[in-house]
Formats: C-alpha cells, structure tokens, sequence
C-alpha cells in the first residue's frame, strides 16, 4: 500500500529582518510521527523559524516542504489547511466565545464563509469535540468563558483546538510556560498521547519536561543549526557545551 | 426557564409592539416611528458589524446614503415635476437649473453624466441598486482593507475618511445630484400600481415588516457556523487564521451585510421620507448610529436596535423643547462617554444580567421546592 509521504523538510531557510539575519541557512527534516524539541538560548530563532513553518514571518531564503507539497511562504490560512497547526507562546483563544464555542470553531468540517451559513447542529465534528475535550481536561469547563479560565487551561483549550483540526504537523511554542508543575505534568500527559498520531516540533526549555517527551532534539544558536540527536548526545555534544558555556549549561 | 427563552420572549414582544402600534397612532407620529424603526435597522447593521465582526465603521451612513440616493433616484425620475419639464422623457427638474443654454432636452445627454440616470427610469433598477452599490461599495473598501490586514482603529479612520471624500464629491456633483439640495419633491413609491403614501399604514407596516425581516435574517447568520466563526476573528484574527479561516473574506462578507441593511434602510427612508440629502453623509450622523448601538449594547442585535429606536425617538422629542435644541448633542455626547465608561455592553448588558439573576433566582427556587418535597415525604 502506498503510504502518503509527511515528513516536514526545511531546507537552508532563513530570514533576513532589514539587515538582521534571524535566521540562516537552517536545515532539518522531522519525520512523520515524530516529537521533536527544539533547544536554544533566547534570540536563537526558534520561534522565528516556527513562524516561518506556519506562514507568519515570510522567508527570505530556503524552502519548506510537508511531504512533496512546497509551502514556502504560503497564506497562513492555506498553510494551516494542509495541516500544520500552530500554538503560540502567548495563549491566544477566542475570549468572549464559551469553551464549547471556541472548540466548536476549531471542529468545523468547512472552512469557506459560505460554506459555513448553514446552522451550528451540522458540519461540525461533534464526536472529535468531546473526545479531544476529554483529552484535555476541560469537560468541566464546557460552557465557561475562555477568559474565565486558568492560564495552564488557556494553554490546553488552545492546544486542543489544534488537535480537533487533526494537523499533521502541531508547531507547539512553550506549551508549559507559565505553567505549574500540576499542570505541567499534566500537559506531558496529554502530549504523550498525541505522540505518534501527529509529527510534533515543539519549543520548550523545561528539562524535566524535554526528558519526558522528546524523541530527537534540535538545537539552534544565533540563527543556525548547532546540534541534533537524541537527548544524552545532546547533553554530551562539545558544540552545546561551548555555546552556552557560562550560561550554566542546558540542564 | 433558559436564558435563551427570555431572549425569545424579548423579541417577540418587541415584535407585537411595533406592529401593534398604528392602533393607537396618528398618521403624524406613525410616519415619524417609521423612521425610528429604520433608524433600529441601521443600529442592527453596525452591531453585526462591530458588534459580531468587530469592525467599528463610523462611515455607516455611507451605505445608507447610497442606497438612499439610489432608490430616490428613480423616485425623482417618476414624480411630476420630472415629467414636465417639456421633454420626451423625465428630467430632474435641477437638470434643467443646471443645463447649458443649448443643450439638448433629453436624460442622455443634457449634462455630462446625466446618461448615468436613465437605468433609473425603471424603480425596480432603483430598487435593485440600492442594495447593490452599497454591498459593491463594501465588497471593494472591504477587500482591499481586510486583504492587507488592516485592523482596528484604522478601519475606522478609512471609513471615516472615506464617507467625507463621498460626501465631498456627491455635493460637488451638482447638476448630477442636486448637490446641497439633494433630492426633494419626491414621487411615491409604488408596487404593482399601490402607491406607498409615507403617512399611510401600509408605509409604516413596510417598514415594520422590513425591520422585522431584518431581525430574522440577522439572528440566522449569526447563529450560523458562519456567525460564531466571525465572533472567533473578532476576538483573535490570528488564532482563527492559524486554524485555517480566511479571514479576510469572513470580515468581508459580513462587511457587506451590513452595508445591505443600511441600503435598504436607506431606501426605506426616502419613502417615508420623501427626500434624499447629502446630509445623511455627514460625519455626524454615522457618529450617531455608532452612539445609538453602544448605548443600546453593540453586541446585542435586538439591544442595538432598540437603542437607536430610543435615542432617535428622545432626541426629536427633547431637541423641540427650547432648552434642549442646542444642548442635545452634546448630552448624548456626554451619555456616550458614560455608557462606554460605565456599561461597556451598553443597556443590553444591563438588561442581560438581570436576566441570568431572575434565571438564578427561579432556579434556587426550584431547587428549594424539590429539597422542601423530599422533606415531606
């Protein structure tokens, strides 16, 4: 049977702001099903390149492809319908929409305007949306405000409205920034059980947190690529070590 | 009870009220609420618009003029003083005012310009366009800013400044126009030969029955999925993108909805009107539409609505006394400072949370009724 190929491929991309080279020439390929974690110290372009992937900051050099689709510098919105999925560091939801509402947003089978003028009791995946509310803890908070909700429940309500959309590909900024250690392990959890089911690149600096989740790390410094491998070569690179020398190490 | 029922309740009784209405008016005051109730369209129109889509437009009356002028183009044409202007066709009696010594007594070509009235000679070409220029007009404003993700604030600079350039131009145009003057001496509107006296009952009924249509239409789109993914872009454009929502063409479309209703109110005053005015462009009268909305509450159709209807009504009341007819602007100036200080959901809000503490209060109510059974049993 002929299996559709949905490895992630970056290839020499970077991105110069007027002058300021964020990020350069930065390969890497993340292979479907894979959890990938991305490591640097701040200004290393990791968010930049997430941008990048998702269609929010437009490359200026290199390419990206999911599978044999090129989605270089593609409409945010288009990107976001093969199937990448964004979260981002500063949990953005739907405030004035109820929990229900905002997830009911994410599980819509059609993405046109016209499309969706029909009524709220069709085309939407209500299955999904219970399943995936019961991924992430929020059953309880069903018909609450999101604005009334905790920062650690933003951070899930937001994750789980990329997972209702099933993306390949989930783009995951700090998903415990902020987060307490409850919560924090709690969000391992639920990214345990996405592990295989959907490839995940994520950026994180809890330690605790990469040991328990990642299969492969990435590591970035001042835009480029600096190391790759599983977590004990990383820990053990001589390249890592001397990039964050003085800064106390990645531990 | 559900929250949901007393909203049901709240429309239906605003329903029996206006159509029960010409019961206990006079042709004087039905003519001057019929104007009211078009006034509530216009407060339905900028609350699905800023309101639901988030788009604050203070060049609303922009649509409404333009469906206005469009409809009392054709109005203009059929009336009497039009048809006797001692040409083969009807001409605008300003036309003539405005004509060259030697030009040539005809729609087509008496000015430069003038051809473009002659589809008009048909009300239903009139009619037709009073909804199609505006949502054109918001089509193209709405493409051209949504599409390079201008957001905010400067929608409302564009549309404010886009409404002046308008009006600038339509007074400019005089002999195309009728410039300051608008257009006056008016015909009646008429269908299938029943022609609309504006003091007459069938007028007000017109109106209340398009109000009503409205209000239907409205709780529709935004109770479809179309609906609460336009409140999604509103609360967070880039969320909604990033799931995969164009959002560009949701605003769009919503852009042009509302731009459809203020046409047809615009085309609804003018019957009952009998008058078209380059006034209706001025800044301070989209200014008041917005007012009306927020102090009625922005997010609530119905709320909107009746705030523009109340604001209106009060304000044609008071504005004949003596004391007020100067000062009444700038009190409903300082009521919206208030308003958008003290009741950002404006009187709709007020009116919702009463609502959820009477639901809460049957509710312990209830449940005090069940714990009292159980006990006696």
């Amino acid at each position: 049977m002929h299996k559709e190929n949905l490895d992630l491929y970056i290839d020499g991309l970077g991105v110069n702001f007027s002058g300021f080279q964020a990020v350069k020439n930065f390969s890497m390929i993340v292979k479907q099903g894979e959890m990938r974690v991305l490591l640097g110290a701040n200004g290393a372009g990791k968010t930049t390149l997430m941008d990048m992937i998702c269609g929010k900051t437009q490359s200026t050099e290199g390419q990206i492809f999911l599978g044999d689709q090129n989605i270089t510098n593609k409409a945010p919105h288009l990107i976001a319908r093969l199937g990448i999925g964004r979260k981002f560091q500063i949990p953005s939801v739907f405030k004035e929409l109820t929990v229900l509402q905002n997830l009911s947003v994410a599980a819509m089978k059609e993405n046109s305007v016209l499309a969706n003028l029909g009524s709220m009791k069709r085309g939407v995946n209500r299955e999904r949306l219970h399943e995936v509310m019961n991924l992430t803890n929020l059953e309880m908070r069903a018909n609450d405000l999101a604005e009334k909700l905790s920062h650690g429940e933003t951070q899930w309500l937001e994750l789980a409205m990329l997972i209702i959309r099933n993306p390949k590909v989930i783009l995951l900024d700090e998903p415990t920034a902020g987060m307490t250690a409850d919560e924090t392990l709690k969000t391992s959890q639920i990214m345990n059980n996405l592990k295989g089911h959907h490839t995940i690149i994520a950026v994180e600096h809890d330690m605790a947190f990469v040991r328990e989740i990642a299969d492969k790390i990435t590591v970035m410094h001042q835009g480029e690529f600096l190391a790759e491998g599983r977590i004990k070569e990383i820990e053990n690179n001589q390249a890592v070590k001397d990039a964050y020398l003085g800064s106390g190490g990645i531990a | 009870m559900t929250h949901s029922h007393l909203k049901m309740i709240a429309y239906g009784l605003f329903i029996v009220t206006i159509l029960m209405l010409p019961m206990v008016l006079d042709e004087f005051w039905l003519n001057r609420t019929a104007k009211y109730l078009i006034y509530g369209m216009l407060g339905v129109a900028i609350s699905l618009s800023w309101g639901y889509a988030g788009i604050l437009n203070l060049g609303q009356g922009l649509f409404f003029g333009a469906g206005a002028y469009m409809l009392g183009m054709s109005l203009k044409l059929a009336s009497p003083t039009s048809l006797e202007q001692g040409a083969d066709g009807p001409i605008p009696d300003f036309m003539m005012w405005n004509a060259e010594p030697n030009a040539i007594a005809d729609l087509c070509c008496i000015n430069s310009g003038s051809f473009l009235w002659m589809p008009f000679q048909s009300q239903t070409f009139g009619l037709v366009m009073a909804i199609v220029l505006p949502v054109l007009i918001a089509w193209l404003v709405g493409s051209i800013i949504f599409r390079k993700g201008i957001s905010g604030v400067f929608i409302s600079i564009i549309t404010l400044a886009l409404v002046l350039l308008v009006r600038l131009l339509v007074v400019d145009a005089q002999s195309l126009t009728g410039g300051f003057n608008g257009l006056t001496d008016l015909a009646w509107f008429n269908i299938n030969g029943y022609e609309f006296d504006p003091y007459s009952i069938a007028t007000y009924y017109l109106v209340a029955i398009s109000l009503i249509g409205v209000l239907f239409i409205t709780r529709v789109l935004i109770n479809s999925r179309s609906g609460l993914i336009i409140q999604a872009i509103r609360d967070d454009e880039n969320r909604a993108k990033y799931l995969g929502f164009d959002a560009a063409s949701y605003q769009t479309f919503f852009f042009c909805v509302s731009a459809a209703i203020s046409g047809v109110a615009g085309a609804l005053y003018v019957i009952t009107s009998e008058f078209v005015s380059p006034t209706f462009l001025n800044l301070s009268f989209s200014i008041s539409i917005v007012i009306w909305a927020a102090v009625g509450g922005r997010s609530s159709i119905l709320g909107a609505c009746i705030g523009a209807i109340a604001i209106s009504m009060l304000g044609a009341s008071v504005s004949e006394s003596e004391i007020f007819v100067d000062s009444w602007e700038a009190i409903l100036g300082l009521f919206f400072v208030l308003v958008v200080l003290y009741m950002p959901k404006g009187l709709a809000g007020i009116a919702h949370s009463m609502c959820e503490k009477f639901v809460d209060w049957r509710n312990q109510k209830a449940q005090k009724l069940k714990v009292g059974e159980k006990h006696d049993a």
